[in-house]
């Protein structure tokens, strides 16, 4: 099978399908053949993230990460990024040579791990990383389900964000940001005013004021927010990305892979691999039941659930690749087992 | 004595949807009024197929219906909720939209004190953002309505008799961590202990059980084997079978029973 390299390959599939791990290994078969390769992951399982050394205050920093943790040569290694909003938008102002335009408590809240920014952080730090232009490669592991679709707007977010009548709203108190209490009071625009009034009564005073605060910190790094929307137009280039949906044997979600799909279908190019991850084909197809006994009935079951995702071949995709279950427990072998399956394609 | 409001959570495809489900049923036969919320707009068709109450909840609606009873006037919330600074604000802030349908699901729980909620809660980080939302927005806006409602939800949410969370995972060493590590950070954030289920165990899976171990496979074996070491070194609440169906809503009626014992 011939997987043409691109400078962006995204992972992309329901909750607990493998992304993460079939997404690493790729990157490390891309290091192992001596390219440059950046994974970006999403809040990996602890074990991986140890395998991985971006386990503890690592997260959010660029990590160098040795091939030899994965018994490949020590000599070749890769750079991960486990996403941390707070650090990628530190990165962002700092590259803007303001960091302390951001110094704010509602911005540290909602970049914390669990903020609820983490999407719209994401793509940032993707077009970070991809104007760098320092990796031949970066693999994106996205998050689950529908949130993978909250990932692709983020950037039509961004800018909803900066609106009119946001602009509207940073002329009357200039880009230039103040910490004075009368901040509130001098925004006198009737409707942004009355607004800013009601929001007042339901959120306590302190909030507004930091809120504005925020909006203009922010505001002040718009050009950064906003290159994020150059990220849109290359999602449809095949020419510049390769996207896998992965689904897995061990659940029958067919129907929300192909969901997934088509709402991903109408913001990226339709170029794409299905991945059928933790395949039993292989298993099912040698083991010999007597159709009385029992486990004939579980070994149907089986069956059943892997041609129900077979079934989606016929769904208008490039290709098809089916990754067998993998059965070491430590996870660094797990790894290098799918490297291996990656090399064999 | 269950709790009112039912969480299930745990990584992605590990069956939070199946065991929400089942427990739905469960209450029911119990001649519960038990209803079934997943957060999203729109509810699996699942739901229906099997003939259980669920209730939708849209942002945007409840936010204005919020926002009218804090502000009393519903023409006031309207107007507020149409403007494009506020879409923007939910937009950029989806954690503000989590507290809200929070709150509205803790708000129908007080209104009716015969009402079960079953909440099928997004996958472990976004589960945590919701529950971490009230004490970040407490922090943001420490005084005012908004502040005293959330002091509020953190009563009620930190009171065993009307919250119980349920943790699930699948038996593999990833996924049973995944699950301790998910129990602690909600600890953290001063909800009670939850209940681990593992779910999916081939030990328990009815054709198994009647058979040998030297009649299966070899992939099974293994599975079977690691199963053993694991529940060996990890304890759970209760053990949910394998269910050899690749129909949903056969599974979720399979396991019913097992549900009610664990229940009690």
């Amino acid at each position: 099978m011939k997987i043409d390299y691109k400078k962006l390959e995204i992972f992309c599939g329901t909750g607990g399908v493998g992304k993460t791990t079939l997404a690493a290994a790729r990157a490390i078969q891309l290091a192992n053949q001596g390219r440059s390769a950046l994974l970006i992951t999403i809040d990996p399982a602890k074990r991986l993230k140890q395998v991985m050394g971006i386990d503890g205050n690592k997260e959010g920093e660029l990590s160098s990460v040795s091939l030899e943790n994965f018994n490949f040569s020590k000599d070749k290694s890769l750079d991960v990024i486990l996403m941390n909003p707070a650090a990628t938008l530190k990165r962002v102002a700092t590259k803007r040579g303001n960091p302390e335009s951001l110094d704010n408590p509602i911005v540290k809240i909602l970049t914390r791990p669990y903020g609820g920014m983490n999407e719209i952080m994401a793509i940032i730090e993707l077009q970070f990383q991809l104007e760098t232009n320092k990796y031949e490669h970066i693999i994106l592991d996205t998050p689950p389900g529908k949130h993978f679709i909250d990932f692709l707007q983020a950037s039509s977010k961004i800018n909803a964000f900066f609106d009119n009548s946001f602009i509207e709203l940073f002329k009357l108190f200039g880009p230039k940001k103040e910490k004075s209490p009368g901040l509130f009071k001098r925004l006198i625009s009737s409707g942004v005013k009355k607004l800013l009034t009601y929001l007042e009564k339901v959120t306590g005073q302190g909030f507004v004021e930091d809120f504005i605060d925020a909006v203009a910190g922010i505001y002040q790094n718009k050009d950064v927010f906003l290159s994020a929307l150059a990220f849109e137009k290359d999602l449809k280039r095949k020419e510049f990305c390769n996207w896998f949906l992965i689904t897995s044997q061990d659940q029958v979600k067919e129907q929300d892979a192909l969901e997934l799909k088509n709402s991903a279908g109408k913001l990226m190019h339709d170029d794409n691999f299905l991945i059928i991850n933790r395949s039993l084909s292989q298993a099912l197809e040698s083991w010999q039941t007597n159709p009385n006994e029992p486990l004939n009935k579980l070994k149907l079951a089986m069956l059943e659930r892997e041609n129900r995702l077979k079934g989606m071949e016929n769904k208008r995709f490039k290709d098809v690749i089916e990754f067998p279950e993998v059965t070491p427990t430590l996870p660094a072998m797990q790894v290098a087992h799918l490297v291996n399956n990656w090399d064999a394609l | 004595m269950t709790a009112r409001l039912l969480v299930f959570t745990g990584k992605g495809g590990v069956g939070k949807t199946t065991l929400a489900l089942a427990t739905c049923e469960a209450l029911k036969l119990q001649g519960k009024n038990v209803f079934y919320n997943s957060f999203h707009v729109d509810h699996p068709r699942e739901v229906e197929n099997l003939n259980l109450d669920y209730f939708d909840l849209d942002l945007e609606d409840s936010a204005t219906e919020y926002m009218g009873r804090k502000l009393h006037s519903e023409t006031v919330a309207h107007w507020i909720m149409k403007t494009p600074f506020f879409k923007a604000l939910f937009g950029m802030m989806p954690g503000l939209g989590q507290m809200i349908l929070l709150g509205h699901v803790l708000d129908r729980l007080e209104q009716d004190p015969d009402l079960y909620i079953v909440l099928d809660s997004p996958a472990s980080g976004h589960t945590l953002s919701m529950f971490e939302s009230t004490h970040n927005f407490h922090e943001m806006f420490q005084t005012g309505i908004l502040a005293d409602d959330i002091k509020k939800m953190h009563r009620l949410l930190s009171d065993p008799k009307f919250l119980e969370i349920q943790v699930v995972s699948l038996p593999t060493e990833m996924a049973i961590q995944e699950a301790n590590e998910l129990s602690a950070q909600l600890v953290e954030l001063g909800l009670n202990k939850p209940k681990h289920w593992l779910n999916s165990s081939m030990i328990e899976n009815e054709q198994i059980k009647e058979s040998s171990h030297d009649q299966l496979p070899s992939f099974l074996k293994i599975k079977t084997e690691l199963e053993t070491e694991l529940r060996k070194e990890y304890q759970f609440h209760s053990i949910i079978p394998y269910i050899a169906s690749s129909q949903f809503e056969q599974i979720v009626q399979m396991i019913t029973p097992t549900m009610t014992g664990s229940l009690e």
